[in-house]
């Protein structure tokens, strides 16, 4: 266990510097006029572009700048936007939001996607299995713009059984259809891996042993099958994470929650360009941080791994 | 199973019993490729996805065909008016005919998807083989640069990238876009093909290629590739899918298509601004873009299901 | 022993004078894609308490599926018993519905698999899978089934016991491993314990103490072993009784001292013969000609004629004419109609 979270670890850090230099340099190598990219198209004073001079440290060499820019990023110092808020502050405002949407949308998904996949893995071939492979296909094909508008159009706007748009305070009530719709994005995926992995440890021979140790189906399939299936699930959490927060950019933009995706959706149609660099960075952070925690919760599930 | 061994020999686990493998009519022994075709044609998703990919792909060529209006021939004088004879889906906000914008949309996605999946294809192919041919440094490299890319979440890098490319205001983004999918949608083909390559070098017959004196460059080519390039292909049909709803995405989020240019996730954005007086315009674009994908999604997927028998 | 009354408010028509473990022209078939294979076509035999049974055959002959069927573990689909009793103490199993068939499993009859490290579910610990034996049959506290747990594991000698209930399977050797098997099937005292090659995948040295193990505990509960091997050197050490399979039929049964000495069917014969022996240094070992059948396909009349040396018209005869299936003495039977020949040479 040890061993593996050193590893794990020192992987994450190789990673870190290797996604921020990419992003930092995707923004700032070979710029003629770094400042106005960072503002975009529109005009900035001549104060603007002496501090972003200074911020950016763009009168020194181009790793310098860099170093100051991961020295800004561990200590929290993530800058100010065009606006001249703090950028930390906007997170710390935004990311409470965010974090309920996802969790909402997590347990949605976790839920769903599990009883359906044991389901349709149990009664493989059956009416329900067939119906879901095609239901996860297209829920799989469905692009995120297209889900988020229409949802909000029909349960939303036409049907009126969910408010359409949120409040600043963002509650539970007005977060359930943005969480349905960001859940959509993952259930596909996770229904298919928990489904494939459920059908072939049914097949295992330790299923065998548990049947013939007199236990119950349920018991059979919800304790000994399950915690085996969920493994391949579990990291498949991990790497849907990076959907879920491309997810939640659009749907915080669609349904107006005042959550970190909505913040950047703005910073780029203002062409902000210091708030994108900001939040891009915190996020590429967190979905660093939350993989590695992923990661972790594997090894609990899987003592192979624990013990390796 | 030697008459020798039958007595000690030790018995396959699972204790199933001797169940033949294969048809019991006898057939003569089938490639991959025709048991897959024989298989696939049986299956009614993949006419049907076939029949959506040639209409899409009629419909962003010949746009024509479907439309004579003129998508950027709007006047506010109809704006908001609904579905009647000479605009089938109605006007939008601007006033401009949604149906014939709607078609002529089609031409951008799958222009920006299928020359976004070539660059991604050509990268990850090159990559890969690279990464599976060579093993050692090489691929030490390569993994680590693909770890450090899957880091990144794939929008945020698109939004970074695509805004560092388009920095001309003059230009439509379409070439920004493309490059952008492109540059960072090859990680997965990579991995792939890593795997396939790796795979196929341990087969006997290349190794007894490799033994007689074969150029890598000529092993490449002659034995590894076809045997890995099924799979490969399969991929980036459904990678083709994926970027068209990436191209959407951006175009959505203001980073993506600008101008003057036709996306579908340009309509989407504006329709979704303007829903409660008109749902047309977002409607219309909308479906259009989820059935484009999906028939790419459809098609990759009953190829790969009929490519790999393991899940029939 | 067991407690007969508890057992008969489980199982009702339940008689203790019954045979202990009595099958009857079993028939268990596989219904796959690519036709029905009949994996055991009409399997016989009788089980006392304290005996042990050895079921005999090659790979695919029907033997592992026929445990199953008794354990009622069968994958249906595919698998389907098709006719036939399984009769515990008088009351047909097959007749019982599947709670009733769900009780009878571990608490009557256990089984003990082949390969205990795909067998025993890898993500929870040796304690817990052990123990929930008690807790799910017997209404246990966690705490109380634990210890349970270690004395059972202390029963079938794992030192250190106290330590290693909480351990995973993977940290165990293959013996070790084997023996936490055995404890689990005699957590609840069955009567009848089927093991289906319970030594293949172990080390000879390792295999001879698992079945040193197996027998002592077989001895001190006086209970019906079935041991199912296609080894006939573990079965000559302790078997009472042997039937020999061949695709899906028991084709001879008989005490393991007349088997060895006189056996009855060509099969068995056969499979004597072909055991390399050190006397017989120098001399080619003799071989069974041909391959067994395959389950969609079986032979016409008696399966082994093709490659049987006895084979006449009689043998291709379907169904076979009497007498067919033969006493060839008290507790003795072949199918065979030339047992005679095979017997008297």
């Amino acid at each position: 266990m040890f061993r593996y979270i050193v590893r794990r670890l020192l992987q994450m850090v190789l990673t870190f510097f290797g996604a921020t230099f990419l992003v930092y340099a995707l923004i700032f190598a070979n710029q003629n006029d770094p400042i106005q990219a960072l503002a975009g198209e529109r005009p900035i004073t001549e104060s603007q572009r002496l501090a972003l001079t200074q911020r950016y440290h763009l009168d020194e060499g181009f790793f310098m700048q860099y170093w100051y820019y991961i020295k800004g990023l561990l200590t929290g110092d993530f800058g100010t936007s065009l606006t001249g808020r703090k950028i930390g502050d906007m997170m710390v405002d935004a990311w409470p939001v965010t974090a309920r949407l996802a969790l909402i949308a997590i347990v949605i998904a976790a839920v769903f996607s599990v009883t359906f996949g044991v389901y349709s893995a149990i009664r493989r071939g059956g009416l329900f299995d067939n119906l879901s492979l095609v239901v996860t296909l297209v829920l799989l094909a469905m692009p995120i713009v297209v889900i988020a508008p229409l949802f909000q159009l029909i349960f939303g706007i036409q049907l009126g059984w969910f408010p359409p748009t949120a409040t600043r305070d963002a509650t539970f009530w007005q977060l359930l259809l943005p969480a349905i719709v960001l859940a959509c994005i993952v259930i596909a995926p996770e229904m298919r891996v928990t489904r494939t992995s459920v059908v072939e440890n049914l097949r295992a021979d330790y299923v065998r042993t548990a049947r013939a140790k007199g236990l119950t189906r349920m018991r059979v399939i919800w304790v000994h099958v399950l915690r085996n299936s969920l493994i391949p699930v579990i990291t498949l959490i991990g790497v849907d994470l990076g959907s879920l927060l491309a997810g939640a950019i659009v749907t915080e933009h669609v349904f107006n929650i005042p959550g970190v995706g909505f913040n950047l959706a703005r910073a780029i149609n203002t062409e902000d360009g210091p708030l994108v660099v900001g939040f891009v960075s915190i996020l590429v952070i967190l979905f660093l941080f939350i993989n590695l925690l992923v990661d972790l919760l594997y090894a609990a599930l899987d003592p192979r791994i624990r013990y390796e | 199973m030697s008459d020798l061994n039958t007595v000690t020999a030790a018995e396959a686990p699972g204790g199933q019993p001797n169940v033949p493998h294969g048809p019991v009519k006898k057939d003569k022994p089938r490639s991959l490729a025709a048991d897959a075709w024989s298989e696939l044609r049986r299956r009614k998703i993949f006419w049907i996805a076939i029949v959506l990919v040639a209409f899409i792909l009629v419909m962003s060529f010949w746009p024509s065909l479907f439309t004579s209006a003129d998508p950027r021939a709007c006047s506010l004088s109809n704006q908001y008016k609904g579905p009647s004879g000479s605009a089938l889906f109605g006007y939008d906000f601007q006033g401009c005919d949604v149906y014939a914008k709607v078609v002529n949309g089609a031409f951008n996605s799958i222009r920006v998807g299928v020359f976004s999946t070539l660059v991604a294809g050509i990268i990850g192919l090159i990559f890969g083989m690279a990464s599976g041919y060579f093993g050692g440094w090489v691929d030490a490299v390569l993994s680590r640069f693909i770890d450090i890319m899957l880091g990144v979440p794939f929008l945020l890098a698109g939004i970074v990238l695509s805004r560092r490319l388009s920095s001309d205001p003059a230009s439509d983004g379409v070439f920004a876009v493309t490059l952008t999918l492109g540059l960072l949608s090859w990680t997965s083909g990579a991995r792939v093909m890593r795997s396939a390559v790796i795979s196929a070098k341990q087969q006997d017959y290349v190794a007894a290629a490799r033994m007689l004196g074969a150029k890598p460059s000529r092993l490449i080519l002659q034995h590894i590739l076809p045997n890995s390039i099924a799979s490969y292909i399969v991929l980036l049909t459904l990678l083709l899918g994926i970027n068209i709803a990436s191209e959407a995405t951006l175009s959505f989020l203001g980073v993506g298509l600008k101008g003057d240019a036709i996306s579908w996730g340009i309509m989407i954005a504006e329709g979704t601004q303007f829903a409660r007086t008109q749902p047309w315009p977002l409607v219309w674009p909308a479906i259009f873009l989820g059935v484009t994908v999906l028939a790419f999604i459809m098609l990759g997927d009953a190829v790969r299901d009929a490519f790999d028998p393991k899940l029939r | 022993m067991t407690d007969i009354k508890a057992q008969m408010d489980v199982l009702p028509g339940v008689d203790p004078r019954a045979p202990l473990l009595e099958v009857k022209d079993l028939h268990v078939e596989f219904r796959t894609n690519y036709g029905v294979a009949k994996a055991v076509n009409g399997a016989n035999f009788l089980l006392s308490p304290g005996e042990t049974l050895a079921i005999l055959g090659e790979s695919g002959c029907g033997k592992s599926v026929t445990a199953q069927a008794i354990m009622g573990i069968l994958d249906t689909p595919p698998g389907y018993v098709t006719k036939g009793q399984i009769n515990y103490r008088g009351v047909d199993l097959l007749k019982l519905s599947e709670e009733k068939r769900r009780k009878v499993r571990a608490n009557r009859i256990a089984m003990i698999f082949q390969d205990a490290l795909s067998a025993l579910n890898p993500v929870y610990t040796v304690g817990f899978q052990l123990g929930e034996l008690f807790r799910k049959h017997r209404g246990m506290s966690r705490a109380e089934a634990k210890r349970r747990s270690i004395d059972l594991l202390d029963q079938v000698k794992i030192p250190g016991a106290k330590t290693r209930v909480d351990d995973y399977p993977h940290q165990f050797s293959g013996g070790m491993r084997q023996r936490v098997m055995i404890a689990m099937a005699l957590a609840l005292d069955p009567e009848v314990l089927i093991a289906d090659e319970p030594t293949t995948a172990l080390d000879v040295t390792v295999q001879a103490q698992i079945m040193g193990l197996l027998a002592d505990l077989q001895r001190q509960r006086n209970m019906g072993l079935i041991l199912i091997t296609h080894d006939m050197g573990v079965v000559a050490d302790v078997a009472d009784r042997i039937s020999v399979m061949y695709a899906g039929k028991v084709v001879e049964e008989a005490p393991v001292y007349d088997i060895y000495a006189r056996p009855a069917h060509p099969y068995t014969k056969a499979l004597l013969e072909s055991i390399p022996r050190l006397d017989m240094k120098g001399q080619q070992l003799s071989v069974i000609r041909g391959l067994p059948p395959a389950l969609t396909d079986v032979p016409r009349g008696c399966a082994f004629n093709p490659r049987c040396a006895y084979a006449r018209d009689a043998c291709r005869q379907d169904p076979a004419p009497p007498p067919y299936q033969v006493s060839v003495q008290p507790h003795r039977t072949a199918r065979c109609h030339f047992f005679r020949e095979v017997i008297g040479e």
